[in-house]
């Protein structure tokens, strides 16, 4: 018992005999998934399949049905000042006055004191992840006023804002701006190298390159490496054909006439 | 407003200041209107405000069957304080309805609205038998339904300026965290904020608030107030504490005016200020309109320039 508990504190996430179900249709199904600290690791699956469900689990913000999960050795909702979260930028009321300094600001709530205004290390550490997603330049603007894209790199800026060692992303790339794809992909690779990154993704084909697992979620969850990536495995998992987008990072300028980068 | 003027003039050098009280309740009650109407208004729960304002009455009702019908004044020995007044009765009816309401809203969810209009028309009910039980009071009713001048006095003044100073201490000190859970309450309950307890702190200074504004423009009114200043000033501020700021002045400057007007025709001055701002909003909303009107005209009028500068 204690040397499976031991395996346990080493692992990032460590999930056991997991099922959840909202009423009674079971969501998610007999789910183990274990995630060593420095992986990165995507979640794929059709919708309604569990993913967001699990990425809630994985942050406590739901309880397992039966099971148990386990977070950096100890109970989600111990863990949650070492976790950051960024959730899919769509859900935000669009005329909520904030400006993006106040939302990454927010980041570093557990972390800053409980009375008063945010602190000076706060307002450090808040412009230093704004600058980490290139975005310094915007931080007094008005949230609503942002791109899709802008925001989802606002709110990925937030989820760093308090030096997480686990990063769970819902979404990073939908709605990503046309150009910055590939900034994007250098802001995944240096955060990566410094913390478990575990994101939902549609955009298979975009991650593959950076990510060392594939877990598939429909239901139940299946592991592959990255290598056992193909578009037979993805055909099986959504149930129909899709198409595998090739994602060249280098375009030449000739090719894409009409395209500019958005600096 | 030359009565008004007039009449506040006299009061200023000694006679019953009723005009001066009302005045500094306005005041007093703008500054936590415009920032609780704030989070209010962000948090999408004017419904539940407007709950908590309703059963108000019930509160108020029994204080004044209590003091009147049977006789009860319990006064405190030490400070001369009537504890039972219709100020207390509302506090209690106003922190009790913010708590079920609370439980109700988080239990409920998709009914919550239900249960809210329930608890809504009951207090009110409530407020409306316990005052005809009490002979004399039928017209007490009308003012604190529709709000009156004549509702503060100057014994008053202390406990709602201590109730004004919780408020706006508790709003400021704990500002962030209200932030954040108007926001997203689901990342706020990610970076391990207590949610629920916030909530209901949120709901607390909403009672606290409701309360104050009842002695300004009456219950049935009070939720304009609470939500007008704040809609106005969500047109220019683009962050919480520029909203509130705008808010408050805002509040201030229509409460004021509404009791001035409304002073010399002798008026009601609770509807007054609920037509003032409401006035205010629909001008600004217009005026707003126009000038986006105007600038999209001088845009498609210079050939060249983009349409999107």
């Amino acid at each position: 018992m204690s040397q499976t508990h031991s395996q346990s504190d080493r692992l990032a996430v460590d999930i056991r005999d997991l099922w959840f179900s909202y009423d009674t249709t079971p969501v998610l199904r007999d789910v183990n998934l274990a995630i060593s600290p420095g992986e990165k690791v995507c979640m794929v699956g059709p919708n309604g399949g569990g993913k967001t469900t699990l990425v809630k689990l994985i942050l406590g913000l739901l309880r397992p049905t039966q099971g148990q999960v386990r977070i950096l050795g100890g109970p989600p909702a111990t863990k949650r000042k070492r976790i950051g979260y960024a959730p899919q930028h769509a859900v935000f009321d669009p005329k909520f006055p904030v400006s993006v300094t106040d939302v990454v600001r927010m980041g570093r709530l557990g972390h800053t004191g409980v009375i008063g205004p945010y602190r000076r290390d706060d307002k450090i550490e808040a412009a230093a992840a704004l600058e980490a997603v290139g975005l310094s330049d915007l931080s007094k603007r008005p949230f609503s006023d942002l791109s899709g894209g802008q925001r989802q790199r606002v709110l990925i800026a937030r989820a760093i804002a308090s030096n997480p060692e686990l990063l769970l992303m819902d979404e990073p790339t939908a709605n990503l701006d046309i150009g910055v794809e590939t900034e994007f992909h250098h802001l995944l690779e240096r955060l990566s190298e410094k913390l478990t990154l575990v994101m939902v993704s549609h955009d298979v084909g975009f991650v593959s390159q950076l990510v060392d697992k594939v877990v598939c979620v429909h239901g139940s969850v299946a592991v592959h490496p990255t290598a056992e990536l193909t578009g037979e495995l993805m055909n099986d998992l959504y149930g129909h054909d899709i198409m595998l987008v090739r994602h060249d990072h280098n375009c030449q300028d000739h090719s894409h006439p009409t395209e500019r980068h958005d600096g | 407003m030359g009565d008004f003027l007039q009449a506040l003039n006299a009061e200023l050098s000694g006679a019953a200041p009723v005009l001066l009280c009302a005045l500094t309740v306005g005041i007093l009650a703008s500054i936590a209107c415009g920032v609780v109407g704030t989070f209010v208004v962000n948090r999408r729960i004017t419904y539940l405000a407007g709950g908590i304002a309703h059963c108000v009455l019930g509160g108020i009702g029994a204080a004044i069957y209590a003091r009147n019908a049977l006789g009860w004044s319990l006064v405190d020995p030490i400070w001369g304080v009537q504890w039972i007044s219709p100020l207390s009765g509302a506090m209690t009816a106003a922190l009790l309805a913010a708590g079920i309401i609370g439980v109700v809203s988080l239990r409920f969810k998709q009914r919550e609205d239900t249960v809210i209009s329930a608890l809504w028309a009951s207090g009110m009910a409530l407020g409306v038998l316990f005052i005809a039980a009490t002979p004399g009071y039928q017209q007490d009713l009308m003012i604190y339904m529709f709000g009156d001048i004549i509702l503060v006095s100057p014994d008053q003044l202390l406990p709602i300026a201590i109730l004004d100073v919780v408020v706006l201490l508790v709003s400021l000190l704990f500002y962030k965290q209200f932030v954040a859970i108007c926001f997203d309450e689901e990342f706020a309950r990610a970076r391990g904020l207590h949610v629920e307890f916030h909530y209901f702190m949120l709901l607390a200074l909403t009672a606290m608030t409701v309360v104050l504004l009842v002695f300004v423009v009456g219950i049935v009114m009070l939720i304009a107030l609470l939500t007008i200043p704040v809609a106005i000033a969500s047109l220019f501020a683009r962050r919480i504490w520029q909203v509130m700021v705008l808010a408050v002045l805002l509040s201030m400057s229509l409460t004021t005016a509404g009791i001035a007007i409304s002073y010399g025709p002798d008026l009601p001055s609770g509807p007054m200020i609920i037509v003032l701002a409401a006035g205010l909003y629909l001008a600004v909303l217009v005026v707003k309109m126009l000038a986006k009107r105007m600038r999209r005209a001088n845009i498609t009028s210079l050939p060249g320039e983009s349409a999107e500068s």
